[in-house]
Order: structure tokens, then sequence, then C-alpha cells
């Protein structure tokens, strides 16, 4: 697949709170390419909804992106106002899942005035057939069965699962063909989980769509995506190609990410933890240094760029390269 | 959605239902010689004894209590001590003109108030919205009956801009007078083209109405922004901006929806707060309404009417919550609760 | 890069709260407000330029006296000063209403706490009887109620809280409903911990904050209703010096004596303003939703 969706460099985004300001992101680089998923890995507070957000530019109020560039398709964000942002991006090429679907969809409307709504707002003129039409049309996409039935009925009324391939349809419907899915499925059954990523690896074959995968369940992410990166504390500390990351993790973060899932090896013996909160007091350099068994001096006074070690393998680490 | 509409409806009978069992032993337990009223001051033992049986006050009480529902099932409220005529009578001519001004009230209050209030709440912490967070509380702590006070002296005596009081000029009651067909004098003139009089009425009653409306406009501001706020929060909201849907019909079509139950709900109590304030803001503007009404039966303590405007304000207040209610059970997820699927 | 350090837990306590309170000037200004309020009413015979005639002494000659020097507010019927009748009125308006909340307070809690946590039919029975008092507005229950007991300062607080109890009950007991519920207080009935220890430990600081949102939203209304049933003539009685008497007295002379009807009622409004104030404060500060705007 040929062609970069999407390119961020040096993005960072501050917070305005009661005890002044903190930077909750705070990227190098990142790329997506045409047709890929890449995973996005990283625990609670480490940025994660704050990157989807970004993008979309639907911020919470108190939060700002300070610098960096985000390039969408060849075209810097910086320079789109917010009503093409609103006219020519949101839901038409960028589209975004949030992580509870009951929680996405408004409880006091049915299935079909909510995708209509988003299908009329993009495609002006069309009749109510046409629009009914269209909406059953997505939901056959997103497997659903019974799609007529199922946009009679409120979002109450739906499993988990459903919904979420709803707001999935939703997200698609005028033919965005990059889709952000900020922790779509962690409040999903396991089982229900799977068919979720079936469907999303469905989709880019069929679609050619690129999704960034943000979660904080290394397996589920790694399961799904060709390329995964890590955050923590609003910074990228690695990023490769999956299989990679997975067998060589560089950055000792990663390592310890991976050696606290659960594996046939470690059955029977007490479960590992990663020390320290994920930091919320901020020196000048790596993040992590605090809490890295191999910090070493240099790793509290720079911050460390990524560096390549080989193969479109990145690293956010002094000690590793 | 039936069943509990049903329980609520059948709550509400039992509310009206003690309430005027309540009213009706009370009134009959106070000691106030109702007989002795009834034939004036000037009657004899006999006329007293013959009024005891005509009133039935020598039936015992359980015996005067059966006889008194059975009456009031079939629609009569007894007669007035005061005035022998009965009571019913009286009532509806009462009650329309307190229901005109407590009805224009909560229109005011609904279709000023929740504008104010979703875009106070869209450009909160702005300028607009510090000023109307600031009247709406203002209008909230104000004493009615000193707001009601203040309008008197500042609108009616020293700018000479409204009537002072009453519901209609003597001159028009003269020369113009308003045939009665539904008893609300607005709509009698307005339906037969009596112009001078309606005009007339409507300006005796923009001062009694905006009183009335004060308080229900400032709690129908606060709740809108305070819930309208909440909802944009909600991730469906951030969700419909996500897929690119316009702002306003983000804001009008899809986050009003969630916010108007609240709304009607409060309005639905304030209108019975009203109801409550309208007794003092009538005396005040001599305003002919159940207020009014009211108060003379008390001070005469004309029993049979105290208890008919007992009745008439349980059921008003019966029927509000109930309409309440009804409103918050629009809710789709109470409308059609399967009884949980997730 | 952001060099300031930031803390890793919040501040809690006293600076906090006053950081918080004072965010926004209105909130702090209406607080510091009320305060005045009570100082002077603590501190009304030495304030009153005529302390006797706040509290009733008359002085014919002086009647209806506009505003001037020698009486700031005017003078009214009956010759008296009308600040010093409004200073003494502020003892009654402030510290009655404080009264009434805290007895509805001292009733409503055990009941909505007993309520909520024990259910059965004595929570059927106590919705039913709150239910009552709920469907109709306070104030005309206790106007019933007062007018049943006879005009009297005494009998119209005790209205009034008859009145507002059940309120107080729904929100306690909608609060233990729900906090009953929660995982840590399942866990200590699983120990056998004894009911009334669980409702003292676990239940009732889960019930405060709500509470207290509600207590200081309610001093404002509270304060009204007395000023209501004073002015139909159902509460203080002449010559108590109450705001809402003061402002019936007035309505005889409401053309002529523009000032005593005027600044009894201002009074009235503005103790009633900084209430709703400092309520909407509170919620503020302590609705942890509103806290990060």
């Amino acid at each position: 697949m040929t062609g970069t969706v999407l390119s961020i460099e040096n993005l960072a985004c501050t917070a305005k709170t009661l005890w002044g300001k903190q930077t909750l992101l705070d990227i190098s680089r990142l790329e997506i390419g045409d047709g890929e998923i890449l995973g996005l890995v990283g625990e609670s507070g480490s940025g994660k909804s704050i990157l989807a957000q970004a993008l979309l530019r639907i911020l919470p109020g108190n939060v700002s992106k300070t610098a960096g560039k985000i390039i969408f398709r060849g075209v810097d964000m910086d320079t789109v106002s917010e009503r093409d942002m609103r006219r020519a991006y949101r839901g038409k090429q960028m589209a975004m899942i949030f992580q509870d679907p009951m929680a996405s969809l408004n409880p006091v409307f049915t299935v079909f005035q909510q995708i209509g709504a988003v299908i009329r707002e993009h495609y002006r003129g069309l009749s109510s057939s046409q629009v009914k039409e269209r909406a059953i049309e997505m939901l056959k996409l997103v497997k659903l069965s019974d799609p007529d039935i199922t946009l009679g009925k409120y979002p109450h009324e739906l499993s988990g699962g459903m919904r979420q391939r709803i707001l999935i349809a939703t997200a698609l419907c005028s033919g965005a063909k990059f889709l952000i899915s900020d922790e779509a499925t962690r409040s999903l059954d396991v089982t229900i989980q799977a068919g979720i990523l079936k469907l999303l690896e469905s989709l880019r074959t069929d679609l050619g769509l690129s999704t960034l995968f943000i979660s904080s369940n290394m397996a589920l992410a790694a399961s799904v995506s060709e390329r995964i990166g890590i955050l923590y504390g609003g910074n990228l500390v690695e990023i490769g190609r999956t299989e990679k990351v997975l067998s060589d993790p560089r950055h000792f973060y990663t390592k310890l990410f991976l050696s606290c899932l659960p594996t046939q090896e470690s059955k029977n013996k007490p479960m590992k933890v990663v020390k320290g909160l994920v930091a919320v007091k901020f020196g000048n350099g790596c993040k992590f240094a605090d809490a890295c068994p191999d910090a070493g001096p240099e790793c509290k006074k720079m911050v460390p760029a990524l560096i390549d070690v080989g193969d479109g393998h990145f690293v956010s680490c002094l000690r590793r390269s | 959605m039936g069943k509990y509409l049903l329980t609520r409806l059948w709550t509400g009978f039992f509310v009206l239902f003690a309430v005027i069992t309540f009213t009706f032993f009370l009134s009959r337990v106070i000691p106030s010689d109702p007989a002795q009223r009834w034939v004036g001051a000037h009657a004899t033992e006999e006329q007293k004894a013959a009024a005891v049986i005509e009133l039935g006050l020598d039936k015992p009480l359980h015996v005067q209590y059966l006889g008194f529902m059975r009456k009031l099932l079939k629609g009569n409220m007894g007669i007035s001590i005061v005035s022998h005529r009965p009571v019913l009578d009286e009532l509806k001519e009462a009650i329309p003109n307190t229901l005109e001004i407590v009805f224009l009230s909560v229109l005011l209050a609904f279709f000023l108030g929740l504008p104010i209030g979703v875009y106070s709440a869209i450009h909160d912490n702005t300028f607009f919205d510090h000023i109307m967070r600031f009247v709406s509380v203002g209008v909230i702590s104000v004493p009615t009956f000193w707001f009601a006070m203040m309008l008197q002296i500042l609108i009616a005596n020293y700018l000479g801009w409204l009537p002072l009081s009453g519901q209609l000029d003597t001159v028009i009651k003269l020369t113009s007078p308003i045939t009665r067909i539904t008893g609300f004098a607005m709509v009698d003139s307005l339906v037969t083209g009596n112009w001078t009089a309606f005009w007339n009425v409507l300006k005796h009653s923009i001062l009694p109405v905006i009183t009335l409306a004060s308080y229900s406009f400032g709690l129908t501001v606060r709740m809108t922004r305070s819930i309208l706020l909440e909802v944009l929060e909600e991730d469906f909201i951030k969700a419909s901006r996500a897929w690119g849907i316009r702002e306003r019909l983000v804001i009008w079509r899809f986050a009003i929806k969630n916010v108007i139950g609240a709304v009607v709900t409060v309005l639905a109590l304030s209108a019975g707060n009203a109801l409550v304030s309208t007794f003092v803001i009538e005396a005040i503007f001599s305003w002919p309404g159940i207020g009014n009404y009211i108060a003379l039966s008390v001070m005469n303590l004309d029993y049979p009417a105290i208890v008919g405007v007992t009745i008439f304000a349980s059921f008003s207040y019966v029927v509000l919550n109930f309409f309440a209610d009804v409103v918050v059970a629009m809710d789709p997820r109470i409308r059609f609760a399967e009884g949980g699927r997730e | 890069m952001n060099k300031t350090p930031v803390p890793a837990e919040q501040k809690r306590g006293w600076t906090l709260f006053g950081k918080l309170l004072f965010r926004n000037k209105l909130t702090g200004a209406a607080f510091l407000v009320i305060l005045v309020f009570y100082l002077v009413a603590v501190a009304a015979p030495f304030l009153a330029p005529y302390p006797e005639q706040g509290l009733g002494s008359v002085n014919t000659e002086q009647a209806f006296q506009p505003p001037s020097w020698s009486h700031p507010f005017g003078t009214d019927e009956m010759g008296r000063d009308l600040l010093s009748r409004v200073i003494f009125g502020t003892r009654i308006s402030l510290v009655v209403s404080l009264v009434t909340v805290v007895l509805a307070l001292i009733i409503a809690i055990p009941i909505g706490m007993i309520s909520g946590y024990v259910g059965g039919k004595v929570d059927e029975f106590i919705m039913r009887l709150t239910d009552i008092f709920l469907s109709f507005p306070p104030l005309l229950i206790a106007i019933v109620i007062a007018s049943f007991m006879g005009p009297s300062l005494k009998n119209a607080t005790l209205a009034i809280v008859i009145a507002w109890w059940p309120w107080y009950s729904r929100l306690i007991r909608a609060q233990v409903l729900s906090t009953r519920e929660r995982p840590f207080v399942k866990a200590s009935r699983c120990i056998g911990t004894k009911p009334w220890v669980i409702m003292f430990s676990h239940i009732l600081p889960n019930v405060i904050s709500p509470l207290i949102i509600q207590v200081s939203m309610d001093m404002g209304s509270v304060t009204l209703m007395l000023a209501s049933l004073s002015f139909i003539g159902l509460g203080a009685q002449p010559p108590i010096p109450e705001w809402g008497l003061l402002i019936s007295g007035a309505r005889s002379y409401i053309m002529d004596a523009w000032w005593y009807s005027l600044f009894p009622g201002l009074m009235i409004f503005i103790v009633v303003l900084c209430f709703n104030l400092v309520g909407d404060g509170m919620r503020e500060i302590l609705d942890p939703r509103t806290r990060a705007r």
C-alpha cells in the first residue's frame, strides 16, 4: 500500500489545570500508511485519547495543541478552518469511534435517526428512502443482521457488540477511509471484541480503510495491527512492526509491559507489576527515568529522540541504541 | 411505561383522597360555629337550630363525612356560609382568572427562559452568561410579594405605564362588558371581538404575570443551563461532532431532547409554586382569582369554601405532578424498558 | 517542555477549599456578605442607632420620616427608626433560618437513613408519607400548618420544619440506596459489621456531600418562606421586626412611604441572593465534574 495517510511531527498538547499547565502529549513523530492498521498501546493517562481528539480537533475545553504539525493526506491541518474541519474532515475523511458504545449513542433517538442525520449531513438532498437505503447498506457492511429492525431501535435495546458495529457504520457512512478507534473494544466481552477486530480487518481489505487502533490491551492491539507503538507519559517510546517489537523490545517500558502479560511459563508464578505511577511530575529528561532500572545519569538530563534500530523499528531511549 | 404511570396515578388519587379527608375532618374539628355564621349575628335560637339541621351538623362526624364524599362525587361542594351560593359556582368564577395569569406566566417563563438558558450554556463563561446567571439567581431570590409591590410603586405609580390593580377598568366594565363564554376574560373578549376589553385586561395582567413568571423564569434558565452543560459533556455529543454534524443541529436537535424532560418537569413544579404565590399576588393586585377567594374564605372561616378550594388545589397539584411524571416517562429508556438486555 | 513541577496528589484541606471558594469572585463576595450579616445579627444592639426602637418602642412624632442622616432608612408609622428595625430583623431571618434547617435535618437524617438502609415495609410507609408532602409546594404546606397552629414566629418555624424535612429524607434515602450497593459496604456487611456502625462510618460520610450542597441552597428558600409567612400574618407578630412582617406593615402606606416597603425587602433580597450564590458555589466546589473547568 502506498502513500502516507497521516503524519505527525512534534505534536504537543497541554492542559490548563488548577495546579498550572501540564503537558499531556509530546510525540516527535508518527506515521500511518494507506490501508494500514497501526496499534497504539499505553496505560490510562498515557495520552492516547488526547492524541485521538487532537487529530479530529475535538479536544476538551481546557486542553489545546501547543506545538507541532498534523499532516493528513498531504494537508497541514493547521491550515484547515473549523468550518472546513467540520464539512470536509470530520466524518468525511476522518472517523472516530469511542470507548463506551452506550455513551456514544444518544439515548433518546433511534439508530435510524442518528445514522440518518449523519448521512443527511454529508450527502445533501437525499430523499428519506435514499437515506434509509444507505443506512441499511452501512449496517450490512458491518455485518449486522436484520438492519431494518435495528434501525428502529433505541440504543438501550441493543447489545454492546451491536452498538459498537453501529458506531463503526455511522462513523464510516460518509466514506471516510481513516478510522480512529479509541479503546473501542474495552467495554466488550472477549468474543465480541474478536468480532470487532475481524470486522476492522475485513474493512481494511474491502475498503482500504486505515485504522489507528488505540488500546491499553497489548495483546489485542498486537493481534490486529501490522505496526505497533507504545505510549508512556505522553511520549512515544517505541514503534515498529508488531512481530519485531514483541520479539525484540528495546525500550525498558515495553519490556516491562510485555512481561506483565501472563503466559504459559508464568502460570504459577506471582504476577509482575510495573512499579511507579504513570508519571505526573516531570523533569527534563526521559519520563520513564525514575522508574527505569536501567536508567543512567544522562537519561534524566535529555529527552531521548526516536532512534532507528533498523527495519522501521524506532526507540526513544538512550540506553538501547 | 404504562405500569409506571398507573402507579403514579394511583399515588395521585391516594394523595388527593388523603388531603380531602384530612381537610374535612380538620374543618369540622376546629371550633368556629358555622351554624352561627350561616344565620348571621341577629338570628334567633330557632333559626340557628334550624340551620344546624340544614347543614347536617347534628349528625355524627363519620356520617357527615360520608354525606360529604357522596355529594362531592356528584360534583356538589356545598354552599358557602358567607354568600349562601354554591361553592362550585363561586369557584367557577374565580378559577379561570387565576388560570389565566398562571398559564401566561408559565408560557413567559418557558419561551423566554429556555432560549436564554441554552444560549447561556453554549456560550458559558462569557459576559452574557455571567449576566444571565446573576439575573436568574437574583430573580429566584426576590420575595415575590415585595417584587409585586416594587413594580406597583415603580411602574404603576411612578411611571404610570400600567394600571395599579384589578382586572378590568370599571369604565370598560360598563361600556364594553365581556360576555361570559368560557369564563376566561381574555379568551372571551377575543372571541367576541371586544378589543377594548381585551387590551384592557391584558394591560392589567402584565404586572401580575411578570411577578408570577419571575421565579419560574429564573428556575428555567438555571435548570436549562446546568443540564445542557452536563449533556454537552456527554460522549454522544462528542460523537455527533466527530461525525461532522452541524453544531446547530447538535445542540438544538440532539442535545435539547435530553434537556427538555427535566425543564418541563421544573416548569410543572414551578407552576405549582405560582399557584401558591398567586394567593398573595392576587391580593396585592386585586386580581379576582382563587387567591382572593381563599383570603376572604379564611378570614370568614367559611369552611365549605375552604374545603372547596383545598380540593381544587390538591387536584391541580396531582394533575401537575402527573403531567411531570408523563413527561419523565417519555424518555425511551423508561418507555421501552425491556427489563435490560445488557 | 514543561519545566514546573506538578504535585502528584491533590492538596486537600482548607487551602484548597478557600482557593476554590474565592475562585469565583462572586461566590467569595457573597460568602463574605453573609458573614457580615451574621456579625450584624450578633452585634445588633451595638450597631443599631436606636436600639430600643429596633425592638419596638414608639416615637410617634417622628412617624413617616423619609430617609435622612438621622434616619438612613426613614421611619415607620410609629416613628420607629427603620434602620434599627431592619438591623434587629437580621437576627430573626438569619438565625431562624439556620435553626429551621438544622431541625429539619435532625428529623430527616435518621428517617432517611433508616428508610434507605432497612428497606421493606418501613421504607414503603415512609415513602408514602413523604409522597404526600412532596406532591405540594413546601410553602403551601407551611401555610396550612401555620394557619392551624396559630400565628407566631415559633409556629411558623415549626411549620417550615414539618414542610421541609421530607425533601431531605428523600435525598438522604436516595444516597443511602446508592451507597448501600457499593462494594465496600457489601464487604463490610460480609464481615459482620453491625448496621449502626455501617450507617455511621460508611454511609453517612457519603451522604454529607450532596446534603451540604442542598442545605446551602436551601438557606435562601427557607428565609424566603419565613418572610412570606410573616407577610401574610402567619409568622412573626408585631412588634417583632421580621423583614416580611415589616413589608406587610408597609403595604398600607405603600405609595406615601416608599422607603418603608423598599428597605426590608431589599435586605431579604440581598441575604437570599447571597445564600443562593454561596449554594451555587458549594455545588461547583463539591461536584467533581465541574471542578476541572
